[in-house]
């Protein structure tokens, strides 16, 4: 594990690209939205390494996109979930879960020694 | 490019995020500079749009290089293959070797590639019908209906110089899909 810090951010960046499809989840958001959500939530250093994971999802069916003018300024790309993406984050919530526990317990056990 | 990104520190931002790119392949190198600058021109239409508000934006998003990279280990673009060398080759000169049918081969191979975009064939298509071989044709007919010297050799020249310069053009963009 020399190189620990790429491992958490490749880690980190498996991680962000489901809070992606989760923000997704009620209704479509365009690019610039989607990765202000997350760099206010401290979950990416970068913003710009957002947008090549919003791509990679895009080009493996989780999420389509569309163009579309906005009234205030630019157009702005917009995101949404597909099928295959809601099932991918079913799936990953629920492995979450139990990743979550069991790795909470066995840190926690490492620190108490 | 649209007014809000012509800040030269935005310029040369996007400079750079498009050499640091390169070992993208085409498609999401296109995507992803289209989604840079939208980012930009949304964070500086959401600003006051001073020369600090651009500082910011540019530094929360961060180094182009540390972008690129998070798109994944990339399998760097290839180059032709000799189906597009052979291809090239046809279309420029496979008129001369086998008059009609060579070039056609070329043409053939040509649109069987995937390592040119629509508009690159079209190029490679009609500039020009038969290679070489046609404006060679012209300028011989040119000479023998006694088109004066000073008119026929430039012609000459540029009907030569056109498909050979389209037989570069169509080598150097030529980018195979990443197996």
């Amino acid at each position: 594990m020399d190189n620990g810090r790429t491992d958490i951010a490749q880690l980190r960046r498996g991680i962000v690209e489901y809070c992606l499809l989760a923000l997704l989840v009620e209704r479509e958001r365009y690019g610039f939205e989607l990765v202000r959500t997350l760099s206010d939530a401290d979950l990416v250093a970068s913003e710009g390494t957002v947008y090549p994971l919003l791509t990679r999802l895009a080009r493996e069916g989780y999420v389509t996109t569309t163009w579309r003018e906005s009234r205030s300024g630019p157009p702005r790309k917009y995101y949404a979930l597909t099928v295959r993406g809601r099932e991918a984050l079913r799936d990953f919530s629920e492995e979450w879960g139990r990743f979550r526990t069991t790795v909470d317990e066995l840190l926690s056990e490492g620190n108490e020694r | 490019m649209n007014q809000a990104t012509a800040h030269p520190v935005i310029e040369r931002y996007l400079r750079d995020l498009e050499r640091a790119a390169q070992a993208l392949p085409r498609r999401e190198r296109r995507e992803l500079l289209a989604e840079i600058r939208a980012h930009l021109e949304e964070g500086l239409a959401a600003s006051d749009a001073s020369d600090a508000a651009v500082l910011n934006l540019i530094d929360g998003l961060g180094e182009p290089e540390a972008i690129v990279a998070s798109a994944g280990p990339t399998t760097p673009v290839r180059g032709p293959g000799v189906l597009e060398v052979l291809a090239v080759l046809l279309l420029l000169i496979g008129g001369i070797v086998i008059p009609v049918l060579g070039w056609f081969v070329g043409l053939v191979l040509l649109w069987a590639s995937s390592a040119w975009t629509l508009q690159k064939k079209l190029l490679g298509t009609f500039v020009f019908p038969g290679g070489i071989a046609l404006p060679l044709m012209m300028g011989l007919m040119a000479t023998r209906v006694g088109l004066p010297p000073w008119a026929g050799i430039p012609l000459l020249i540029v009907l030569v110089a056109a498909p050979i310069v389209v037989a570069i053009v169509l080598l150097r963009s030529a980018e195979r899909p990443a197996r």
